[in-house]
């Protein structure tokens, strides 16, 4: 879901929105012109979600 | 004396991570019909977005390698990395060790992530041994 942010003299706005992704979350940003087209989208991925990789270190010797 | 168990040393955590230094690693950006998975062993260019509108095969160079260990955890991370005045549409992204041509990791957006004269930017954590990129621990 978008949420306005910002109107700039009733022409151009600004909206973003944040969802939740495998690696984290992304968040959209959206810039429009005075006729309500997009003429901007930019798209933040954060890599929230770290790979984190585990030893074992409960071999057995036999 | 008498051991207390089998342990991976702390220090060849980081060791192991340690053997990125000097390495040209990037990301690369796909499209939908990728197919990335734990069993990719190198980068691809199939589903890999093409040259042009901001955005060049192979992905970005990544910058400010940084290592460092806080007990069993070590870390590695890297700057943010950022397409700038692009127009694509990604749905995921691969790591690679591009100096010995191997893959690293796998991003899923989870979906279409869309770009239009825009800036595409992964925002990487905090390079310390809770949040970092990548983390080895025992």
């Amino acid at each position: 879901m978008f949420t306005k942010i910002e109107d700039v003299d009733g022409a151009v706005r600004q909206e973003f929105s944040h969802s939740p992704i495998p690696c984290g979350v992304a968040v959209e940003h959206r810039f429009y012109d005075a006729d309500g087209k997009v003429i901007r989208q930019d798209q933040f991925i954060a890599a929230t979600k770290p790979f984190v990789i585990a030893t074992d270190k409960g071999q057995e010797i036999v | 004396m008498a051991f207390t168990g089998p342990y991976v040393c702390n220090n060849f955590l980081q060791d192991l991570l340690a053997f990125l230094t000097g390495k040209t690693i990037k990301m690369a950006l796909y499209d939908s019909t990728a197919s990335l998975t734990a069993a990719t062993s190198a980068y691809t260019t199939s589903g890999e977005l093409a040259s042009g509108s901001g955005y060049t095969t192979g992905g970005k160079t990544m910058t400010g390698f940084t290592t460092g260990r806080s007990g069993s955890v070590a870390y590695a991370d890297w700057d943010d990395v950022v397409w700038t005045s692009a127009s694509l549409t990604a749905y995921g992204a691969l790591q690679h060790n591009s100096t010995d041509s191997k893959a690293m990791l796998v991003l899923d957006f989870g979906g279409p992530k869309q770009v239009i004269a825009g800036t595409l930017t992964i925002v990487l954590p905090t390079a310390d041994s809770t949040h970092a990129f990548l983390r080895l621990s025992s």
